[in-house]
């Protein structure tokens, strides 16, 4: 009978192991040397004291929180069993242990779930309870900041800037914001709207457009993104979204990281694919108002589509802007609804865009 | 003692890392974060636990309660860090911004030696075996001399000072860490380091890269093959057998595991690396690690360790 309690006692002064004899009684471990003397005057481990690991069918049972002393026991040992059911009894269960019982899927699922509703929360709910906080003064020195910080980054066109200006001015582009215009001499054909009232136009753009109309279109479409708060929002989530990870994921590896920024990027192509749409239809009401020609929007449309033909193939799928084709199919149904609209053509509007056309020429 | 070669094993599972890499990732969500001392302490329990030298595992005996009143020390610093950016930025003096950014970025680097001195501090003291602490012995002042002479050579040298910089860090730090009375020594020498990158650069830029994996290799064979572990009576001597090969494998399959699983087989990664360096580093000598002697204190403050986390700095060993 001696010989089952037997394990292999290390005190915790020396690494030399010794045998040594234990009792369980009472939930408490007491230790007994070989020739029956108490270990330590036969203090008293309580078992809800002890920690314990497993490594190669032995079971290290650690009976302080310091983790020494500690015994090992082997499986071959008949008490081994009986130990480690007291052990797992006593355990105290908390969320950790708990969790960590279930099954690896189930465990995927919970997280990826989790994932989902603060991403909404972060995402759909934070920004639009949030916007409603901000004033139009406090979004438009918001705006005026990264502008700021973007054109001390890129080089204007001046001459252009007056003339894109002066255009926009001729037009009712939005009721609470003052929509400022500025041409940046890039090739990359693109555009786009900073909170409170900056549009940025990319002298690229300017140059694949023929017809006022389409500049009309362009405007109409980046003043929705500005009047409908589109990058005021964005930018709320961006932060919530980077808080988030910060706070939830920091040091935890590479995992949360990698899902965050996969959802992201999954995020972003329909997220924007709504409001690119949203910022066509609404833009192409608001030449309407003007009394532009709506159609320019669908000029505007297919120039972009013409272009990006003919640069690198587009992998659309992946491409954050919505398919250019999807936006010229919705652009035609709303021109049909709107046949009867009343449009006149605007010499003001094309004098001065024989004169943006000239700056942009000459600036090339 | 005669001379003999020592067991230094990795049991551990991808499947059971994996586990407790979503349970705490669950947990920190739930709490915003708040959970995360207590997710490195039950990370580090089980890396340790299932790493064994001699048939004997090692233990981590920090708990997430102690690693928690350091991160709160460590979040009020950059928090406070944070606030002085915001209020810079509001308002709203570019040069004022600047300045302040300058500032933060020369109190990161006057801290970074404190943060080594003091998170050695207390990994060593909670890492075990066979019930006796490692401890680490450096002196805080010589620590901070140290790295801001060679920080200084560095910079006048464009960089290439680093090298020496690099090998009288890991030789003063690894020279303080003791296993109970048996005291560890590394001999890294600025000049080999120095060639060793540079041939291991020449040659992934000639080769097109396929050098880097035979690079890590002898980064590796250095930092193991330069150190060694002796007490009063005897020496151990550790001796790297990893071939450049071998790391092609072992980082090839891990770049294709985190792609091929968006990452989540992150766990895979980590266990698979352990078992791989643990495997490839033989230890031979005649010290009896059944003579080791309880002689390192207790050290329970782990501010300097959650501020590296947080900082994201890795740990120099």
């Amino acid at each position: 009978m001696i010989d089952q309690y037997t394990v292999l006692f290390y005190d915790g002064n020396r690494s030399l192991p010794r045998k040594a004899r234990i009792e369980l009684s009472d939930q408490n471990i007491y230790l007994f040397d070989e020739d029956g003397t108490n270990i330590d005057n036969g203090v008293a481990y309580p078992l809800n004291n002890c920690s314990y690991s497993y490594l190669e069918n032995r079971l290290f049972v650690y009976l302080e929180k310091s983790a020494h002393p500690y015994f090992v026991i082997d499986q071959t040992n008949p008490f081994y069993e009986e130990l480690s059911n007291q052990l797992t009894n006593q355990k105290k269960v908390g969320w950790y242990e708990k969790l960590l019982q279930q099954k690896w899927l189930s465990l995927c699922i919970i997280l990826i779930l989790l994932i989902s509703i603060f991403y909404f929360i972060l995402t759909e709910i934070l920004p639009i309870t949030t916007v409603r906080f901000i004033s139009s003064n406090q979004e438009s020195t918001i705006g005026e900041k990264i502008y700021q910080s973007i054109i001390t980054e890129s080089k204007i066109d001046s001459a252009a800037t007056i003339q894109a200006q002066h255009f926009a001015d001729q037009l009712k582009l939005s009721n609470k914001y003052k929509i400022s215009v500025t041409v940046l001499k890039e090739d990359e054909i693109n555009a786009y709207a900073l909170p409170g009232g900056h549009i940025l136009i990319n002298s690229g753009i300017l140059k694949i457009m023929d017809h006022p109309e389409e500049l009309v279109a362009l405007l109409g479409h980046e003043s929705t993104h500005i009047n409908r708060r589109h990058s005021l929002k964005g930018l709320i989530s961006n932060m919530g979204l980077s808080l988030f990870q910060a706070i939830a994921f920091s040091g935890m590896g590479g995992v949360g990281d990698l899902i965050l920024k996969n959802a992201s990027t999954l995020r972003q192509l329909s997220y924007s694919r709504s409001l690119e749409r949203e910022a066509d239809l609404e833009g192409m009401n608001l030449m309407l108002e003007n009394k532009v020609d709506p159609a320019g929007m669908k000029m505007l449309l297919s120039h972009l589509q013409k272009s990006i033909k003919t640069s690198i193939p587009n992998f659309s799928f992946i491409s954050t802007h919505p398919l250019t084709q999807e936006r010229i199919d919705d652009a035609n149904k709303l021109l049909l609804k709107h046949i009867n609209a009343t449009t006149q053509k605007q010499p003001e509007l094309d004098i001065i865009w024989g004169l943006l056309k000239k700056e942009s020429k000459e600036a090339h | 003692m005669e001379k003999r070669f020592f067991e230094l094993r990795f049991h551990g599972k991808g499947i059971e890392y994996f586990k407790i890499i979503i349970v705490n990732l669950i947990l920190c969500i739930i709490t915003l974060g708040f959970y995360y001392p207590w997710a490195k302490a039950k990370t580090l329990n089980y890396l340790y636990s299932q790493t064994s030298f001699e048939n004997q595992p090692f233990v981590f005996t920090g708990t997430g309660n102690e690693m928690f009143r350091g991160f709160i020390k460590a979040f009020i610093f950059i928090a406070l860090l944070y606030a002085a950016v915001f209020t810079a930025v509001f308002l709203g003096n570019g040069g004022l911004v600047q300045i302040t950014i300058l500032v933060i970025y020369l109190i990161f680097i006057a801290i970074i030696p404190l943060i080594l001195h003091g998170s050695y501090r207390y990994r060593m003291a909670k890492t075990q075996w066979s019930g006796i602490r490692f401890g680490y012995t450096g002196n805080r002042s010589e620590l901070v001399k140290l790295f801001y002479r060679d920080l200084f050579f560095t910079i006048i040298t464009f960089g290439i000072y680093g090298a020496w910089f690099s090998m009288n860090l890991r030789n003063y730090i690894l020279g303080h860490v003791q296993m109970g009375n048996a005291k560890f020594k590394y001999k890294g020498n600025g000049g080999d380091f120095f060639v060793l990158n540079l041939k291991g650069y020449l040659l992934s830029l000639v080769t097109l890269g396929i050098y880097i994996f035979w690079w890590q290799k002898d980064l590796f064979d250095y930092y193991i093959n330069n150190l060694s572990l002796s007490d009063n009576e005897g020496n151990m001597y550790c001796k790297s057998s990893a071939t450049g090969g071998e790391f092609a494998g072992l980082l090839i399959v891990n770049f294709l595991i985190i792609i091929f699983t968006l990452g989540l087989g992150y766990a895979w990664v980590v266990t698979r690396t352990l078992e791989f360096v643990m495997n490839h580093i033989l230890l031979k000598g005649d010290i009896d690690f059944e003579k080791l002697i309880q002689t390192q204190p207790d050290y329970s403050d782990a501010t300097a360790t959650d501020m590296a986390d947080i900082f994201d700095f890795g740990f120099v060993v």
